[in-house]
């Protein structure tokens, strides 16, 4: 049987929050996240080689400046909401990065090479947040009682 | 003896974690070099003595890969082992890789025991034990 991106997508990325971050990301069903009403970081990449594709993050803003904490085993205070020093979004990028590595492999194996982009990260407003959680390409998380939404799409 | 390190990576992050890192895995450390991409870190390699070199491989400007060749192009370069420390899991390119001379690989996301057995495993050391 094919492998289910999505859900390989779901392993992958509770695997690597819980090494990098130390936190628990719990799947749910995409029409338990209440309605989106803030704007988020999305996080994007791209791959290319055995197959193409790209895979996304998308965080509430919160939870995506705890993942920066917790990767960077700093004090809460030290990091800043508005983000001036990028700190957030540059450990949001890297989980990302990391979360693509680790789904290629489990995907297609450990033979194929693939070519990463860097990843990048933008805000997604309240609108394009509620449109990705009602597509069936999205996979969606709780972490701590935020919600982080995921997708991948292939070729 | 303490090692001078240079870690080369495009991620902030990833330097600002690699650090913690050498230092939970009581790694002794002198002098801690950062690079952005393959060529800083050819640039701090000819003006600084540097004992081991932690890269990654995708990085913009200049890849870990073309830094690697370009060290091996090098004489006085050519000695210095590297680890690369990537979030690829290709067979086929760890390889490759130890094919042009990289010493180990590390996977992303990695532990403090992780850095400390390639530490050891690369420079020779032993861990007291």
């Amino acid at each position: 049987m094919e492998n289910d991106p999505q859900k390989i997508l779901e392993e992958v990325a509770a695997h690597v929050l819980e090494s990098m971050a130390f936190m628990f990301a719990d799947v749910v069903e995409r029409d338990e996240i209440p309605g989106i009403e803030d704007t988020y970081f999305h996080a994007q990449i791209e791959f290319a080689g055995h197959s193409t594709g790209k895979i996304g993050l998308v965080f509430l803003p919160e939870l995506a400046a705890d993942i920066a904490v917790n990767v960077l085993g700093i004090e809460p205070e030290e990091i800043a909401l508005d983000d001036v020093d990028n700190t957030i979004e540059d450990a949001v990028a890297e989980v990302l990065n990391v979360v693509c590595g680790q789904f290629l492999t489990s995907m297609f194996g450990d033979k194929p090479v693939f070519e990463l982009s860097v990843p990048h990260v933008s805000k997604l407003d309240s609108k394009a947040c509620n449109d990705l959680l009602r597509s069936s390409d999205t996979v969606a998380f709780m972490i701590d009682d935020a919600p982080m939404l995921g997708y991948v799409k292939l070729g | 003896m303490a090692y001078n390190i240079l870690i080369v990576d495009d991620s902030s992050i990833i330097r600002k974690v690699l650090i913690k890192t050498l230092s939970l895995a009581k790694i002794p450390v002198g002098e801690l070099y950062e690079a952005a991409n393959g060529k800083e870190a050819l640039d701090t390699l000819n003006d600084s003595w540097v004992d081991l070199v932690f890269a990654d491989i995708n990085m913009p400007v200049m890849s870990g890969v073309e830094m690697i060749e370009k060290m091996r192009e090098s004489g006085l370069l050519e000695s210095i082992p590297v680890v690369i420390i990537s979030t690829e899991g290709s067979s086929t390119r760890i390889d490759e890789l130890k094919a042009k001379g990289v010493k180990a690989y590390v996977r992303k996301p990695f532990t403090p025991e992780d850095i400390e057995k390639v530490f050891r495993d690369v420079m020779g050391e032993s861990n007291g034990e």
